[in-house]
């Protein structure tokens, strides 16, 4: 199988601080990936850079076969960032204006929405089950409501690949794990390929496929039984990524 | 005086057909502009523009030469700033203005003797506007606001969340060089015709009404352009009834609009 996601020998730097050495990795069709770490390992850079968000100082990501410089179906791809770098919680935008922006990536010049956009906004919204709160300002709504607004946006455009950076940080456990068992069935009803980026992996170990352990490099990259030996093998990890 | 006797007169004509434009013109790019955390931008740019008509009349160029390409470039510097130094947009806004200012002082110093026509170009007089300028702001409006609506939804996206805006493809860079050059020249042409004041206050306060009352982004805008305009009406002809400076009025009148939408706001919240 060809893969979705393919990373070769990435470096970055803030500054002159390294956060990224050497990470090569590639995510294969249909899988679902825990990207873990303890805070500041680089797993919002990572991800970044696969979406071109970031320029790494090194190194080459290609998505779906393409190089990053050369990809553009932006559509196959949703997005839900960690935290909107500046988000404005007075933001004059309503619920479904802010979903309809998902649909832009499949545009070309001048993107424009169109019915069949709407219908899309409309079909994600209820899928989401956020149909109710449409006409809500963004700012107004709760942690929970906000991040299934997002999502929501991100999935609009039917993507193939979803990346998600931290998206259970503001949901009580059992909307999380309520939010878990959609994120599952879209990955094994839809085939959707899926990289979650948690802190909880204790929870995400049920549903990913794989585990990427990142600390600046890779430290683990395989299934999550086989964690148990690194686990056994790696004793400080626990300390670095159960707090 | 009648409402009719005012309307008769060509300089108020011209005031309400040029003023409602450049209103309307200016508050569709405030909304984004506010949003941006760039809401000062006009008072910035309005003193690059000093800068740059102090230079044209040095060099006896007409000023608006100059003063377009310069105010340009100091709007995309004022971009860069945010973006390369991680430095807000006030204080980029700040570094561009006072070197505007400074070097408008020392060249008026230089040059010596123009300084009525500097003040001319910053001063602009709402009840002065010429016919040419007339549909100078006619056109600069229609095109400024064309090239919006061509590119609204990126505009929006990337005002949102920059980064997911990339995330989905849009080219983040694009669109921010755009509305600042679109800025820019708007500054440059809208003060020569009503004045730094004027172009300052419509960049903010119709936008910042519209927020109060808003349900979407689409009736922000509505919203922000309507009371705009309204406002540059009814603050003409309460200004050339009660005889006061019209600019004045116009802001003051904005502003009770932005009192009202407050209230409304309060009293729609229940609190
Ligand atoms: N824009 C930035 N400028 C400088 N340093 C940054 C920036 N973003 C992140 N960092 C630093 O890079 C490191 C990795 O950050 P990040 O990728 O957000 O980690 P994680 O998502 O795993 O918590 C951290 O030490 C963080 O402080
Ligand atoms: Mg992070």
């Amino acid at each position: 199988m060809s893969l979705i996601i393919k990373s070769e020998r990435l470096y970055c730097k803030y500054n002159s601080s390294e956060v990224l050495t050497n990470i090569s990795f590639g995510v294969e069709g249909g899988e679902f990936i825990g990207l873990i770490g303890p805070n500041g390992s680089g797993k919002s850079t990572l991800v970044k850079i696969i979406l071109g968000i970031i320029t790494p100082s090194e190194g080459a990501i290609s998505l779906f076969g393409k190089d990053l410089s050369v990809f553009s179906d932006w559509h196959k791809i949703g997005y839900v960032p960690q935290k909107i770098v500046s988000f404005n919680p007075y933001f004059p935008a309503s619920v479904k204006e802010v979903v309809s922006l998902g649909t832009l990536s499949k545009k070309k010049f001048p993107k424009s929405i169109s019915k069949a956009d709407a219908d899309a906004v409309h079909r994600t919204m209820e899928f989401m089950g956020i149909l109710d709160i449409e006409h809500r300002l963004i700012g107004e709504l709760s942690g929970g409501q906000l991040q299934k607004a997002l999502i929501a946006k991100a999935l609009v455009s039917e993507p193939e690949l979803l990346i998600l950076d931290e998206p259970t940080s503001s949901l009580d456990p059992e909307t999380r794990e309520n939010f878990y068992s959609i994120l599952s069935e879209l990955n094994q009803k839809k085939g959707i390929t899926v990289v979650l980026v948690t802190h909880d992996i204790w929870s995400i170990g049920k549903y990913a496929s794989k585990l990427l352990y990142i600390d600046k490099k890779i430290l683990f990259y395989d299934r999550f039984e086989n964690m148990k030996d690194f686990f056994a093998s790696n004793m400080q990890w626990r300390d670095t990524c159960q707090g | 005086m009648e409402l009719s006797d005012f309307l008769s007169y060509g300089f108020i004509q011209r005031a309400l057909i040029s003023g409602s434009f450049i209103a309307l013109l200016c508050s569709t790019l405030g909304v984004f502009l506010v949003l941006k955390r760039l809401s000062l931008i006009g008072d910035g740019l309005a003193h690059v523009t000093f800068g740059s008509v102090a230079l044209g009349l040095l060099l006896k160029v007409y000023p608006i030469y100059v003063s377009i390409p310069v105010v340009m470039a100091s709007s995309l510097g004022i971009m860069r700033i945010t973006e390369r130094a991680r430095i807000h947009g006030d204080v980029a806004i700040g570094i561009v203005s006072s070197i505007g200012i400074a070097a408008g002082v020392l060249l008026a110093s230089i040059g010596g003797g123009f300084n009525i026509d500097l003040f001319s170009y910053l001063f602009g007089n709402i009840l002065a506007i010429s016919k040419a300028e007339m549909f100078i702001s006619m056109i600069l409006s229609l095109v400024v606001i064309f090239v919006i609506g061509l590119f609204y939804n990126e505009i929006l996206s990337s005002v949102f969340d920059e980064e997911s805006a990339k995330a989905t493809g849009i080219k983040v860079k694009k669109i921010n060089t755009i509305l600042m050059l679109l800025t820019a020249v708007t500054v440059v042409l809208a003060m020569k015709m009503v004045g730094i004041m004027l172009v300052t206050s419509f960049l903010i306060l119709p936008a910042v009404t519209a927020f109060q009352v808003a349900r979407s982004f689409r009736s922000v805008m509505i919203a922000a352009s309507s009371v705009a305009v309204l406002s540059v009406v009814i603050g003409i002809l309460l200004s050339a009834g009660a005889n006061l400076p019209s600019g004045a009025v116009i802001i003051l009148t904005n502003f009770a609009f932005l009192i009202l939408a407050f209230l409304l706001k309060k009293i729609r919240h229940g609190s």
